[in-house]
């Protein structure tokens, strides 16, 4: 200790929450720390008192001395985490030896968020490799969507895929691990290693064995990491998993230190929570370092009823949301997304206009299909437009299922969506198109007859070109795909 | 300020010493009151003599009624008095804290209580915590602030 320093006393305490006397000029998320170097963090302060969370398990006991540390509430970042999986006080906790530090920022988990004049509008669109998502629910770089869902909906699976489709595409990728088994953390780690994913990717986790305290840092750390890239210019994908979990811990901990608990036990200000980490999310200027932010929290539902308080929270202050269900996971559809419960608000200005088109064509006989759905089911012979309607939502919900660990390049995606409009899918069924899906996608993307089509997507201006340009490889497709 | 504890501060100047002295009048008083004759407290002649040493007028003020709302208004009073943390290698007789805190009353604040806490690794000297900071005067600390220079100093005699 030195020889002058502030120090405060423990007045009283309740597991992780801890009230101390003292400390005359200090701030909140300063750091604390006892005789026996267990941390705390200065959540707030009060007129006589100070609120500590301990961020270190053990005992504390009344009339015992902390001293205020140097630092505040704050992670070492750089190049160096890269490939790494760290706790939120940024500790590695991959075994893989100590964190290079010698080219290290030192930030604080709280920093004031960029305002409006640090922004600007999301225009380019944020490519996950994923038909569905891409076409019909497009995400921006700088977008926030919610990822929701049940368990066992393939929420996570579907997560992973996007990490590893940003391969090569210059994107780092921050996974935040909430309150997750450690064991789950390991395999996060496995398949991201086993897929080359892991070296343009950081995993910060807390699990669920940790102290709350740390547990309910880990969103904060994350995206303090996240803003590090994106101060020099990258285009950070951060997924939260979950902020279900994360809103749990901090209720754990408001009840704890007597917060009134408001609508389902949660404190007042759980709203305020979520919202404050997500607005630092965005796409910005280049004076305000360039890069963007693409935040995915996520939540799991129970029933698949999001109608809760923190599902509709987060709903409200993202910009979209994708909703997965088990029953159409069960029945085979990967992944199992709800075209019709899911939106994104902005995605669709980032959007190519052959795209756009397509995907509102595509909607559209959706739309329909699910209107005539009911009837179908009544009737024995349907008129031939009704039939037709209901053949090409089969063969679109068929394009639309994509294998895990898969990546649909972009040109691809527009030409699948836009064959079931040629003739060349005219009376072809689902299992067709289940046979022969891959050849198709090799084709366009090698047959020297076909690159042509894919190349020329971008000089395109209406859907109907498009699909009239289709028409002329009709011939050549026949020949490949045997009926 | 309440009499009866400007009467107790007169010769009580840690805390711990404070606390013990309310708990024992207060458990007097809780036997006269409400206890039966054949009860004895096991009281040390230091504390019984202390227990005789308070004015009768001050005893005549409880009765069964306000004994307890007294006493916890003796604590709140308590709570709101300053505290003088001191760190020491060695434990202080009585005389020794007598004098300590006679000098720091007259010195800082007449009210001012001291709360003597033990810390051997200091080696010398002494530390303070007061109203939050903390300051270091004892030996320990010298030699952390010296410590380049006696290792130094050492290294001369390793060969």
């Amino acid at each position: 200790m030195n020889q002058t320093q502030e120090v405060g006393y423990v007045v009283s305490n309740r597991d992780f929450l801890v009230y101390l006397d003292g400390f005359p000029s200090i701030r909140i998320n300063d750091m604390v720390e006892s005789e026996t170097s267990q941390r705390g963090w200065v959540n707030s302060t009060l007129q006589d008192k100070i609120e500590v969370l301990m961020l270190d398990e053990g005992t504390v006991k009344p009339k015992q001395q902390f001293k205020k540390l140097p630092s505040r509430l704050a992670v070492s970042v750089g190049d160096f985490l890269l490939g790494r999986a760290i706790n939120p006080l940024g500790i590695p906790i991959d075994g893989k030896g100590l964190l290079s530090k010698t080219k290290a920022d030192y930030s604080e988990l709280e920093q004031p968020v960029p305002g409006i004049e640090s922004r600007q509008f999301i225009s380019n669109q944020f490519l996950t490799g994923i038909t569905l998502v891409d076409s019909l629910i497009p995400l921006g770089k700088g977008q926030r969507e919610l990822v929701l869902g049940d368990a066992h909906s393939g929420k996570t699976g579907f997560l992973l895929d996007l990490i590893i489709n940003q391969k090569n595409t210059g994107v780092i990728c921050i996974y935040g691990s909430i309150g997750k088994p450690s064991v789950a953390v390991r395999s996060l780690i496995d398949v991201l290693k086993s897929n080359k994913a892991l070296d343009y990717s950081v995993i910060i986790a807390a699990s669920s064995s940790e102290p709350a305290p740390l547990i309910f840092l880990t969103p904060k750390t994350a995206f303090t990491v996240a803003e590090y890239f994106q101060k020099k210019g990258k285009d950070v994908l951060l997924i939260l998993d979950d902020l279900g979990t994360h809103a749990k811990i901090y209720r754990e901990m408001a009840l704890l230190g007597n917060k009134a608990p408001g609508r389902e036990s949660y404190p007042g200000d759980i709203f305020y929570q979520h919202a404050h980490l997500l607005e630092r999310a965005g796409n910005f200027l280049p004076g305000a370092g360039g890069g963007s932010i693409t935040a995915l929290p996520v939540i799991e539902l129970n029933l698949n009823d999001f109608t809760t308080l923190i599902p509709t929270n987060l709903m409200s202050m993202t910009d979209g949301h994708l909703l997965f269900k088990a029953g159409l996971h069960s029945q085979g559809q990967t992944p199992a997304i709800d075209i019709s419960l899911s939106v994104s608000r902005v995605g669709r200005q980032t959007q190519d206009r052959v795209s756009n088109l397509l995907s509102t064509k595509i909607r559209q006989i959706l739309s329909e299909a699910a209107d005539l759905e009911t009837v179908s089911r009544f009737s024995q012979e349907l008129p031939l437009e009704t039939q037709l309607i209901l053949e090409r939502r089969d063969q679109i919900m068929e394009l639309l299922k994509q294998e895990p660990f898969t990546a649909t390049p972009k040109p691809i995606q527009a030409i699948l969506l836009a064959l079931p409009f040629t003739g060349f899918l005219k009376d072809k069924d689902q299992a067709f198109l289940e046979r022969n899906k891959k050849i198709l996608e090799q084709a366009f993307l090698t047959n020297p007859g076909l690159l042509s089509i894919s190349r020329s997507i971008k000089n395109l201006k209406t859907d109907t070109e498009f699909i009239k340009l289709l028409e002329g490889a009709g011939p050549v497709l026949a020949k490949l795909c045997p009926a | 300020m309440n009499n009866l504890l400007n009467t107790i501060l007169k010769d009580t100047f840690s805390v711990n010493l404070l606390k013990h002295r309310l708990r024992i009048l207060k458990s007097n008083l809780l036997k006269t009151f409400f206890g039966s004759n054949q009860e004895e407290l096991s009281l040390c002649a230091e504390d019984i003599n202390w227990l005789k040493s308070i004015p009768l007028p001050l005893y005549q003020q409880f009765d069964k009624d306000n004994v307890y709302q007294i006493f916890s208004n003796l604590e709140m009073e308590i709570s709101k008095l300053k505290v003088l943390t001191i760190y020491l290698t060695f434990e202080p007789d009585e005389i020794t804290l007598s004098q300590i805190g006679a000098f720091a009353r007259k010195t800082f604040d007449p009210t001012l209580l001291l709360d003597i806490k033990l810390n051997p690794n200091l080696i010398a000297g002494t530390a303070f915590a007061w109203k939050g900071i903390y300051k270091d005067y004892s030996l320990h600390a010298k030699i952390e602030e010296k410590k380049p220079e006696i290792l130094e100093g050492f290294k001369r005699f390793l060969r």
